[in-house]
């Protein structure tokens, strides 16, 4: 039977993609393993250093990668791509063997080639995001130099490193500092970060005390993604319901009791777009905002001035004829 | 009070960071000379459209003197270009932030880029305007649509390649927002150009 997903129902986020990338030996493996049922695809053939490591996959060539049955991975929840840079090289040797005008005379890959590697590894993780599982790619850093500035990324080579950036739900930096090793997610200048999950900058703690730590921030991450999915359509209901209203406004009187009337509004979401309607609608009335805080309408008329703190234009007429007013109607 | 965009913020960041913003560059940001080029131009004709604006005929767009080919307009359920004016204090006094979002529905907010060239999408992510508009309008997620576009033969525009990145706040979001409005007021004294940045 069609399983229909109502337009009223929010679509649950159940898997994600995390990146983490940091110094050789910062312990990415180890902390890549303290996911939930993780298989490791071990590209680099570095898990023996790691004495947290799960299962594992020795990985030589890409066809052990693509040959990974919907059987082999039943029972993983967590599928570790270690590392992406090392899968890539697996991936440019197999399609240089399959078309070797995707290489120069040097080895290295042509501009065709890194394209053909981009989208033969976007088709891979399409396929493996479909088997419902979560993914963490894993990458050395490489730093960046632009004049005394730099900027340490992710070592992935070509487009592919877009693509990375692109479907990761979060990305940590992980790094030394001091007697403890960090994991930040923040963007910052120095290093690219990722973070769905409001987790920021913290300390790495001795995976045997902590076991499930990247599972617990692969759970964080889920959580505030569905929150934020939830309240995504609460929020626009309410915000549909004030501009419904804000549609109707017709002149400053109006516009002033909507000002009272929306100072009861909590939400800073909500209030932040509602503002920003009932100024457009404003705008388009012709009113401004006076010294009292209070709408009024623009009389720039060189006939008939508004007498005192008046806020309507006195004439009818003067609504059509004023200038000012017609530029601000368009 | 001083009043500056995103857009500002980002020359700033680039000259301050890259060499593709040059000292006039970032003066006539400052001094709002910019003359608008003609990739602005089609990228604000790709805008217009997503807005519903234009002439459809034969699965083609009419706008602005440009024709285009396979962009479609927004979904209705968006509210679109909506101008917020949140300030941010700072030691030399409160600065608003003025910013327009391209399409906002709840608290999701949609911007749309149009390139001509390959789409990079580390450059992106170094932006600040996201940041700024996260912070502004308290929304939880940005998505950038980039649109690789270009120019066929028979003077339509066509889309290449599109991708979609979301981009979400972080802890000491707008601390950093903060740090580069500081800045880059302190630019503007440094420099005399302060007062083209007050209100």
């Amino acid at each position: 039977m069609l399983k229909i997903t109502k337009a009223c129902e929010v679509t649950k986020v159940s898997t994600i993609i995390v990146s983490l990338y940091g110094q050789p030996g910062i312990g990415k493996t180890s902390m890549s393993s303290t996911s939930n049922k993780s298989l490791l695809l071990d590209c680099d053939s570095g898990a023996y250093r790691s004495e947290f490591t799960g299962d594992r996959v020795e990985v030589k060539n890409w066809s052990d990668i693509v040959g990974i049955t919907v059987e082999d991975i039943e029972g993983y929840d967590t599928i570790i791509i270690d590392t992406v840079g090392r899968a890539l090289e697996f991936l440019s040797a197999a399609l240089i063997i399959q078309n070797p005008k995707l290489s120069k005379k040097t080895g290295e890959l042509t501009i065709a080639g890194y394209g053909a590697v981009k989208q033969s590894f976007r088709s891979w993780i399409g396929g493996l995001r479909t088997l419902n599982k979560d993914i963490v790619f894993v990458s050395h850093e490489k730093e960046e130099r632009t004049g005394d500035d730099r900027i340490v990324r992710p070592d992935i080579q070509g487009g592919t490193y877009g693509e990375i950036l692109k479907l990761a739900d979060a990305m940590g930096y992980m790094y030394q500092e001091g007697q403890n090793r960090i994991i930040d997610f923040t963007p910052t200048d120095y290093h690219i970060g990722k973070d769905s999950g409001k987790i920021g900058k913290i300390i790495i703690p001795h995976f045997g005390q902590e076991p499930n730590f990247l599972s617990k921030i692969i759970q964080q991450i889920k959580d505030t993604l569905n929150r934020v999915s939830m309240e995504n359509r609460e929020i626009s209901q309410i915000v549909s319901a004030w501009r419904t209203r804000i549609d109707e406004i017709k002149n400053s009187e109006e516009a002033n009791c909507f000002l009272l009337e929306i100072k009861e509004e909590k939400n800073p979401t909500v209030l932040t777009q509602v503002r920003g309607l009932l100024a457009k609608k404003t705008k388009n009335l012709g009113l401004r905002v006076n010294a009292h805080r209070q709408y009024e309408l623009i009389v720039d008329c060189p006939d008939k001035k508004p007498e005192s703190s008046e806020t309507f234009c006195p004439t009818q007429a003067c609504f059509t004829d004023c200038p000012v007013f017609t530029k601000y109607k368009r | 009070m001083y009043r500056l965009s995103p857009t500002m913020l980002d020359s700033y960041r680039l000259y301050k960071t890259t060499n593709w913003k040059s000292y006039t560059d970032i003066v006539s940001t400052i001094k709002k000379e910019v003359v608008e080029t003609e990739p602005m131009k089609v990228g604000r004709a790709v805008h217009h459209i997503k807005e519903g604006l234009g002439t459809e005929k034969y699965g083609m767009v009419l706008i602005d003197g440009y024709i285009f080919r396979g962009i479609e307009k927004e979904d209705k359920k968006y509210i679109s270009e909506l101008k917020i004016t949140p300030k941010i204090q700072t030691p030399y006094g409160n600065c608003i932030i003025s910013m327009v979002a391209d399409a906002i529905y709840g608290n999701e907010i949609k911007e749309y880029k149009t390139t001509q060239s390959p789409i990079d999408i580390g450059r992106y992510m170094e932006y600040y305007q996201w940041r700024c508009y996260l912070w502004g309008f308290c929304a939880e997620k940005i998505i950038y649509e980039v649109m690789e576009i270009n120019q066929c033969k028979d003077g339509i525009w066509k889309v290449k390649n599109t991708e979609k990145i979301s981009l979400c706040p972080y802890i000491g979001m707008e601390e950093d927002i903060r740090l580069l409005v500081e800045d880059m007021i302190a630019f503007c004294h440094s420099q005399g150009l302060q007062n083209y940045i007050l209100e």
